[in-house]
């Protein structure tokens, strides 16, 4: 799985590809919390090139967006593939996380008030 | 067209590594669309990292998984059979997905959604084996 990180303004941009699983989740867990830092963080994760996730890898984000909201940090996920959003769906994971169906939506959603 | 393809993996979380190459193979070999494809993968995930998990307590590479991958009458099959203790991931309660984050517990998502996932998903244990068997249908 490759990780790639953007800055937009104030806001990281991560974009995952590859598959998001239990044995890469492992690795991606460290790696996304060290975004959880500082001040009320803005963060997107961009979905659009993973090819699945299972539930590993929804724990990991889980984890991501609790971390985040103990500093007042925001996340927006965005492009996710159609095996993506079908696990978010039944895992109940569309009420959980702030979604958009592209990076330039998910940074304005981002953008200061 | 009937394929039938059987593999083993180590009793280990690195295991469901093998087991995704032979599903990729098989599914290159055999003309498997990739909509079909990937939820095998994801169930994959979920059965092997929960037999490694709670069936041999982190894993043991002395004990062995069997799988078996089949491909018949347009259906996608596959078989895990472990010889843990026996674990019938179908009583086990649905998660409430209706409860804020904060206050879910953790286990159980992963069946929630493999069983969304295949179109049948049955359970049974003899022998002292637990024998899972996933279906999903090939859209023609």
């Amino acid at each position: 799985m490759v990780i790639t990180e953007d800055r937009e303004g104030g806001v990281t941009v991560v974009a995952l590809a590859g598959r998001v699983d239990s044995l890469t989740a492992g690795e991606l867990e460290p790696r996304l919390l060290e975004y959880a830092s500082g001040r009320a963080p803005r963060l997107v994760v961009d979905l659009q090139g993973v090819e699945y996730i299972s539930s590993a890898g929804l724990r990991v984000l889980l984890c991501l967006v609790s971390r985040l909201r103990e500093i007042q940090g925001e996340l927006v996920l965005c492009s996710l593939t159609h095996s993506v959003r079908e696990v978010f769906e039944l895992a109940g994971f569309m009420a959980i996380f702030a979604v958009e169906p592209t990076r330039p939506l998910a940074l304005a959603r981002l953008a200061p008030r | 067209m009937e394929a039938r393809h059987r593999f083993r993996v180590p009793g280990l979380l690195d295991g469901a590594r093998g087991a995704a190459l032979e599903l990729d193979a098989f599914s290159e070999a055999h003309g498997v669309p990739f909509e079909v494809k990937w939820p095998f993968h994801v169930a994959l995930d979920e059965v092997l990292s929960n037999i490694v998990k709670y069936g041999l307590a982190g894993g043991d590479a002395q004990r062995q998984i069997e799988l078996e991958l089949a491909l018949d009458g347009g259906v996608l099959e596959l078989t895990v059979v472990d010889d843990t203790a026996a674990f019938d991931p179908l009583s086990a309660p649905a998660p409430d997905l209706s409860l804020p984050i904060e206050e879910r517990p953790v286990g159980g998502l992963g069946i929630t959604i493999l069983k969304g996932l295949m179109d049948s998903v049955e359970y049974g244990r003899d022998g002292g084996r637990n024998r899972l068997v996933l279906r999903k249908r090939i859209a023609a």
